[in-house]
């Protein structure tokens, strides 16, 4: 898979390091020069190797503190690392989370204008997208109002519209499918359906656990910084469930996933 | 051992990541600009607000009661209102890109921005800020019936100075702020002494000889003088730079200053970019 590998990380690492004692001010550091902060050493990722393959839809799941987002912030380029190498090829898609950059105080449509700049797309593309941007959002009625007005449903769907407009190779995605009512996750699911078979890489990182299994080829599991497994969707997910001791909730939801599963099988290459 | 490499399957020129950058820091800073008035009934006549009302104060606590300026000050309304707009641009405008970066922790978190630009639409936006100001000043030299003259195109650099000046400043001081909250008392505090320590409502020739010599070496004070000196029309001799220091060539003292400012505060700030992300 190397030669045409999207994205090769080596052996990251990275350690936050957290002060017992906030000294936030100069005077905490004026007035007790000898008391020494004491830090923890939080290690967020230890020695993290894997490769996605161009085109592949590649899973991280993990529980909460495992290392997920920080290792999505590593490879958009937003922390550096603090040992180890990432080697990406291709365009990254520049968010990692929908909705970056919206201000609720301007209306739509300024926001449209200041997100989609902040995304990379010029004045003339904008102009260009913009019906279509608000048609997929289905929010062409509300154009001139503050996003404040708008519902968390509502906001999602215009961040989302945005965000398929920016062209990228690589896509990273930060527990985007949480919200939304069912028909706009469907329109989410068969987008990110299409972006797969357009050839584009996509690494989502995400709880929900169904939407992993039925989107991703591969899946890698980060426990406490260090990858647990990585491998299968349904046999990476069934480790982590044994582990926590936690059951499939929605087993009816299982032929779904058999469907889609079928959507990969005609995809050139296939699961790696 | 760390690296990140990033090959771009469409190589991106610099040209177009130059074009990203410009793109955001103007839209960015317009939309500021639209928000920091939005709501409010009459919205940019508030910029106004503040210069004007320290205007009419210190006019009449100064001229009137004191009768501080004398006949050392020709036109002492024009004298005021210049320095005002010039100081509250340069307090505002730093006070403004301090707060920048921790401001919009939550979006340098989530993209993958480069931190700079943040700075750089804020300052943007003082200086549209400043442009609304300077219209009270405009207003002015209309009502003196003043006749602009070709040699106010120098005000061009001397506005640039400073805004390089106020940039340097307010780069060192939003990295700063990140780390250190107290950064934004100890600037209210400088600004409030920044008020009297320059000559803004007063003529420098009230200070000692000495003083004035030390003084000048402010690109602050420089360039305010040297616009009063454009617009307002002072003493050569005893109230700009070049009189009171022996030599036009003195003059690049503070312009250095300006421009070495700058340049530290470009390189702090880069140093400390990639980590700004997870700090603030």
């Amino acid at each position: 898979m190397t030669s045409t590998s999207a994205i090769t990380a080596v052996d990251l690492s990275k350690a936050f390091s957290i002060p017992h004692e906030t000294r936030g001010t100069l005077r905490e550091h004026v007035l007790h020069p000898l008391r020494r902060t004491t830090h923890e050493r939080n290690q967020a990722l230890q020695e993290v190797s894997f490769e996605v393959g161009q085109g592949e839809f590649f899973g991280v799941i993990g529980p909460n503190g495992s290392g997920k987002s920080t290792l999505l912030r590593i490879l958009a380029g937003i922390y550096a690392q603090d040992s180890g190498t990432v080697d990406v090829r291709g365009r990254l898609s520049p968010f990692i989370e929908l909705g970056v950059g919206f201000n609720l105080e301007l209306t739509a449509r300024d926001n449209v204008v200041l997100t989609g700049t902040l995304l990379g797309l010029t004045r003339q593309q904008l102009d260009e997208k913009f019906d279509e941007i608000l048609a997929f959002a289905e929010l062409e009625r509300f154009i001139d109002q503050k996003l404040n007005n708008f519902s968390s449903g509502m906001l999602l769907r215009l961040a989302y519209s945005i965000a398929i407009q920016v062209p990228f190779d690589i896509l990273l995605l930060d527990e985007v499918l949480a919200v939304g009512d069912e028909s706009f996750q469907e329109k989410c699911y068969r987008t990110l359906i299409d972006i797969r078979h357009a050839g584009k890489t996509v690494v989502l990182v995400s709880h929900n656990l169904y939407a992993v299994a039925r989107l991703c080829e591969r899946v890698m599991l980060l426990r406490n910084g260090v990858v647990e497994a990585l491998g299968r969707p349904d046999e990476v997910i069934r480790a982590y469930r044994e582990q926590e001791g936690t059951e499939d909730p929605w087993p009816a939801a299982a032929p779904a996933f058999e469907e889609t599963k079928s959507v990969w099988e005609h995809v050139a290459g296939g699961p790696g | 051992m760390s690296s990140t490499a990033y090959s771009l399957a469409k190589p991106s020129p610099r040209a177009d990541r130059l074009g990203y950058c410009l793109r955001v820091i103007r839209t960015a800073a317009a939309m500021e600009f639209k928000l920091k008035y939005a709501g409010s009934a009459v919205g940019y006549v508030w910029s106004l607000a503040r210069p004007l009302a320290y205007f009419a104060v210190l006019w009449v606590v100064f001229e009137r009661f004191l009768r501080i300026p004398g006949p050392a000050v020709e036109n002492y309304p024009l004298y005021l209102l210049t320095g005002l707009v010039l100081y509250l641009f340069f307090i505002d405008a730093i006070s403004m890109t301090m707060m920048s970066i921790v401001a919009r922790g939550a979006l340098l978190r989530r993209m993958a921005l480069p931190p700079l630009l943040i700075p750089l639409s804020v300052s943007l936006t003082a200086a549209l800020t400043f442009c609304v100001n300077a219209v009270a000043v405009v207003v002015l030299l209309a009502v003196h019936r003043v006749r602009p003259e070709l040699d106010w195109l120098l005000l061009i650099p001397l506005v640039g100075e400073l805004l390089a000046f106020i940039l340097g400043i307010g780069l060192i001081a939003s990295a700063l702020y990140v780390r250190f909250r107290d950064v934004a008392q100890i600037w209210e505090l400088a600004s409030q002494l920044l008020i009297f320590a320059t000559p803004i409502m007063y003529p420098v020739t009230l200070l000692p000889p000495r003083v004035q010599e030390v003084v000048f070496l402010s690109p602050l004070v420089q360039v305010i003088q040297d616009v009063r000196l454009l617009i307002v029309g002072l003493n050569a001799e005893t109230e700009t730079l070049a009189g009171v220091l022996g030599s036009d060539a003195w003059r690049l003292v503070p312009v250095s200053i300006a421009l070495a400012t700058l340049v530290v505060g470009l390189v702090y700030f880069r140093r400390d970019a990639p980590r700004l992300a997870e700090r603030v």
